[in-house]
């Protein structure tokens, strides 16, 4: 072993502390990009491989009816390659164990021998698939089926053609036109209540009366089709089958879900690595600077005696390579780690057959060759220093440090500071650069945990605005059929009900100057107070009398401002009205365009129709409410404002509990290194003169002050600066979030940002408790023989 | 005209005959002793044993030293390196512990202190000056000597103390900007503007040249003649002897001569 070596070794062993601290942090900045880049590829691949193996279509379309031969017509559009037709309806179920009425999305497997693998094929995680002749078995969704406790032999009864009828589950399926479950319509879901059936085709024909017909397409693309193109020509070829307009697959639910959590995946695999990696390099550079100015000296020494620049240089790199070869590995570990969590939340959520943590390897190589240079580039400077230090000059003594007098002194001694303040604040004066370094290290400590933890508080806040503002209803109940308002008289005779609010739902298109959207048109009682139009500030809005009101992003995708008269095109019936738009709604989930009921009736000329009703009970359900929801065949589905969003808040709970862990400790170990690496360079550049401080009486405490001082008033500089830029970093975040369909507003919490400043304060003082300790052992007896 | 001050809480009651007998050793050796005994030990050190152990190594850096200091005195130390007049230096200034034997300030036994009686003893009683003065260098002199004042119980102004160094002119300035001499008189304004018992110099002109200093000299004399407190001078520099009122040689860790000066000599007569 070299005599360079052996001494870097000895060195590194004792400033281990230091080298550990930017070492922990440096594997904050690996771990988030391991475990967020590693979800992202993860999901990513996953979606891709499945989408390819389970033949993941191009283009969807439904509609009121076309027959089989329609399809012959379908697959001759150019560039289609293959076409698949299914029957979709959903339908009441009554599951086992589950006292509400639940909702079937009945889906009709391919015809057997169809031959080969079928567009958006489904893919069994359990059980079997449905055997040829058998019309009773079913697929059901994983995650209805887990909800649910249903397994492969559970039996669910269907409410068919008004008949009950039992199906026996074979398989647990899943399918990638389904990897997010929801019925996408605008009435609220829960995992219990929404489920997918991969049914056989005969028994979905049966039950909707589509034998030899077909309401839902499915369009495989040629390679180097224009998805545009196929969609117009479908739209025209299905048109008079009541076609809703064909959609690709940006716009297909399940795919909008998944590419936007891979967006906001995306968001996070850059801002929070960012955070670290600019703390890491400025913490080398403080401790390698710091070191070279001690080793002065005997940097002197070693290029009197022949050494090279660029050997001495590459000694002092070495520290910083020396955290990055502790810090990375240490990073992946935990990355991967965090990243199995997160991954298994992902997979809660998304359905995705063979979604598993894979540690993407070229994103750790990217971020090993990022920290690498992060480190190397924070040490540079200093380096570059020793590299240009000529030797004799660098045996003499640095010159003695310059102090300025404060501008405080100029203006005239009237300001009664005591010696030890002045001593702090000529010391922040003379490295004006490096307090600020070291006041933006705490800050974004301090900016991060805020900005993550605030993501948090911003879903809660738009649970909160979603259905505690807006849906105030106990319970929603879809009907399967629109049916006179005067069913309201039905609902309220139910046990338990004090209330009933009538809501109809219809598909509609809107055009408007040569753009088309469709959203769903929610038409409730102008006087309603279960469901009200909420915008992102809370804010409610009246339903006007006539015309529709609608969501601010359809407004600007379609280039409508209030008072434009657009089409609107009734998917279910096939006709077109021109509505007038007289308001806009800028809410949190879109599309959405609301109008009065009455109003509704008379557009669409069928009268007071409705699908739906909100109830408010006089407490919690009662089993006997359910029992007779559950024995009226007209409804479809009943959905538990209450169960919703106590399963959503239990997802995000769990998503919180890793994420706040983690943050904090990054959070905490960034606050920990600067302080620790400040305090400990100001300890090492200034030990001799608080030794001196010590030996002329002042006691461990006054030096202690002396010593952190400088610390503590960055530290609380930092505070106002962490929340500051942790807003603006909970503005990134929740930017990344935000897509056509969402908008998540910021939301400043004080406990939050009174949270993220108790942990910074709380690691900067175990830091400084650390250094405290550390300087009442300073060898007084050594001061006063030695020189500087 | 010596004005003596009385130290603070000093209890004379100390037995004379204990003084008396313990200062046979230095009685035998002097060369000169014309003057009347001095009034009470401000020091009295009894077999006093330092003994540095780092691992198998055993160093022992005091052997059964007796010694004492007494009010007003200017006390030269002399020694080769490592003859342990350091080490004694660092015992009486409250820096150091004794491995035995006793050591009394006054009616204080600085053997039983612990760390925070030791500190407050140094901060009320002791005024140090090292080789390298030490100042702290964001503080300018009237600072420097501030900072100590601010927590003295009667210190002098600081700017009579820079006054009496001969500093009065260079109030503002900070060490960068201050030679080596003038820093070094900062440091001794500094070591007596808290009006200490005892100053402690460690060798104070070592890092110096001859003519910096003896002014430097000269205000240490000045400062034992004017505030009356007992100094102790250590030094490898023989020349220095002269203007002590006592000089004592050190070798291996004991007490090897002490002899009394029948003239103390002005600092700018000396020469080396």
């Amino acid at each position: 072993m070299s005599a360079l070596t052996s001494k870097l070794r000895r060195d590194l062993w004792r400033i281990r502390a230091q080298v550990f601290s930017i070492a922990a942090v440096m594997a904050g900045g690996v771990m988030t990009v391991v475990a967020l880049g590693g979800t992202s590829s993860s999901l990513g691949s996953a979606t891709r491989d499945y989408y390819i193996s389970g033949r993941f279509a191009d283009v969807f379309a439904t509609l009121t009816r076309a027959p089989d031969a329609v399809a012959v017509r379908l697959a001759a559009i150019p560039g289609v390659n293959s076409v698949a037709t299914r029957v979709v309806k959903d339908v009441r179920l009554d599951v086992p164990g589950l006292d509400m009425p639940a909702i079937g999305r009945m889906v009709s497997l391919p015809l057997p021998g169809s031959g080969g693998v079928p567009l958006n094929a489904v893919h069994i995680t359990s059980g079997r698939t449905v055997l040829p002749g058998a019309d009773k078995e079913i697929l059901v969704s994983g995650r209805f089926a887990e909800a649910n406790g249903l397994r492969p032999g559970s039996l669910l009864t269907a409410i068919i053609n008004e008949r009950y009828v039992e199906l026996r589950i074979v398989g647990i399926g899943a399918a990638p036109d389904y990897l997010y479950e929801e019925p996408g319509n605008a009435f609220p879901s829960d995992a219990r209540g929404f489920g997918i059936l991969w049914v056989p085709h005969q028994l979905a024909a049966a039950a909707t009366g589509m034998r030899g017909a077909f309401n839902d397409v499915s369009i495989g693309l040629a390679a180097g089709a224009h998805p545009s193109k196929v969609i117009a020509a479908v739209d025209t070829l299905l048109a008079p089958y009541g076609g809703r307009g064909a959609i690709g697959r940006k716009d297909q639910l399940s795919d909008r879900v998944v590419s936007n959590e891979l967006t906001q995946m995306g968001v996070m695999a850059f801002a929070f690595p960012a955070v670290f990696v600019a703390v890491a390099a400025f913490l080398v550079g403080s401790v390698v600077s710091r070191l070279i100015a001690t080793e002065r000296e005997q940097i002197a020494v070693l290029k009197a005696f022949g050494y090279t620049s660029g050997a001495v240089g590459l000694h002092y790199l070495a520290y910083a390579a020396a955290a990055a070869a502790v810090g990375i590995p240490l990073g992946i570990g935990i990355g991967v780690w965090v990243g199995r969590l997160y991954t298994g939340i992902y997979s809660d959520v998304l359905r995705i057959p063979g979604l598993q943590f894979h540690a993407d390897w070229v994103t750790i190589g990217r971020a090993i060759v990022v920290i690498f240079l992060a480190a190397l580039s924070g040490a540079i400077s200093a380096v570059r220093k020793v590299a240009m230090l000529p030797p004799a000059e660098a045996l003499q003594p640095p010159a003695p440090a310059r102090y300025r007098a404060l501008p405080f002194d100029a203006i005239g001694s009237r300001l009664t500071l005591s010696t030890p303040v002045r001593m702090i604040i000529r010391g922040l004066e003379r490295q004006p650069r490096r307090a600020l370094l070291g006041a933006m290290g705490v800050a974004a400590a301090l900016a991060m945990m805020a900005g993550a933890l605030s993501l948090y508080d911003a879903t809660d806040n738009m649970i909160g605005l979603q259905f505690r503002v807006g849906q105030r209803q106990a319970l929603s109940v879809q009907l399967v059929t629109a049916v006179p308002a005067s069913t309201r008289a039905v609902f309220a005779s139910l046990p338990g009900v004090t209330n009933v609010e009538l809501v109809r739902v219809v598909p509609v298109r809107l055009r408007h100057m040569g753009r088309s959207r469709t959203v769903g048109l929610t038409a409730l009682e102008r006087d309603g107070k279960m469901h009200r139009l909420v915008d992102v500030d809370g804010q409610i809005h009246a339903i006007p009398p006539a015309g529709i009101v609608l969501s601010t992003k359809v407004a600007d995708i379609l280039a409508i401002h209030t008072g434009d008269t657009p089409d609107m095109d009734l998917l279910e019936r096939g006709t077109t009205r021109r509505v007038v738009v007289t308001a806009l709604l800028n809410e949190l989930m879109s599309p959405n365009a609301y109008m009065d009921l009455t109003a509704a009736g008379s557009l669409m000329g069928d009268g007071d129709l409705i699908n739906g009703a909100y109830l408010r009970l006089d407490g919690p359900p009662r089993p006997e409410l359910f029992e007779q929801l559950r024995a009226m065949p007209l409804v479809g589905g009943v959905t538990s404002r209450t169960a919703m969003v106590e399963q959503f808040d239990r997802m995000m709970a769990r998503s919180f509990r890793i994420s706040a862990v983690v943050v904090v400790i990054f959070a905490s170990i960034i606050a920990l290194g600067v302080v620790y690496n400040g305090a400990r360079i100001a300890l090492s550049e200034r030990g001799r003169e608080l030794a001196s401080l010590r030996v002329l009486g002042f006691t461990n405490r006054e030096v202690g002050v002396m010593l952190l001082g400088e610390e503590a008033i960055l530290t609380i500089a930092a505070i106002p600066l962490g929340w500051v830029l942790g807003r603006a970093f909970a503005a990134y975040l929740t930017y990344g979030f935000t897509s056509e369909n969402y908008q998540v507003p910021i939301v400043t919490r004080a406990g939050t940002y009174a949270f993220a400043t108790a942990v910074v304060l709380t690691a900067s003082a175990l830091a400084g408790a650390l250094m405290y300790r550390r300087s009442t052992r300073l060898d007084l007896v050594a001061v006063l023989k030695t020189r500087e | 005209m010596r004005r003596f001050h009385a130290p603070h809480g000093v209890d004379y009651s100390m037995p004379t005959s204990a003084v008396a007998s313990n200062t046979a050793q230095t009685a035998a050796t002097a060369r000169s002793d014309d003057g009347p005994p001095p009034p009470a030990p401000v020091f009295l050190a009894r077999g006093l044993t330092k003994i540095y152990r780092s691992g198998d190594l055993e160093v022992r850096a005091l052997r059964e030293l007796d010694m004492e200091l007494y009010a007003g005195e200017l006390l030269v130390l002399l020694g080769a390196s490592g003859s342990g007049k350091s080490t004694l230096l660092n015992i009486l200034g409250g820096l150091d512990t004794a491995t035995s034997g006793t050591v009394r300030f006054e009616d204080h036994d600085l053997t039983s202190m612990n760390q925070r009686e030791l500190t407050q003893y140094r901060r009320d009683h002791i005024g140090f000056v090292f080789q390298f003065y030490n100042l702290i260098p964001s503080l300018t002199a009237r600072e420097n000597v501030a900072l100590v004042t601010e927590i003295a119980r009667d210190p002098m102004k600081p700017d009579d103390a820079l006054a009496l160094v001969g500093l009065g002119d260079r109030m503002d300035h900070f060490p960068a900007q201050l030679s080596g001499g003038e820093q070094q008189r900062v440091a001794i304004a500094r070591a007596v503007a808290k009006r200490p018992d005892v100053l402690l110099c460690d060798e104070p002109t070592g890092a110096l040249d001859v003519e910096t200093g003896r002014l430097v000299l000269r205000t240490i004399d000045l400062v034992n003649r004017e505030l009356g407190a007992a100094t102790v001078v250590i030094t490898h520099n023989v020349s220095i002897a002269g203007m002590a009122d006592r000089v004592v040689h050190m070798t291996s860790g004991r007490i090897s001569d002490s002899y009394r000066n029948a003239h103390r000599i002005s600092a700018e007569e000396l020469s080396w």
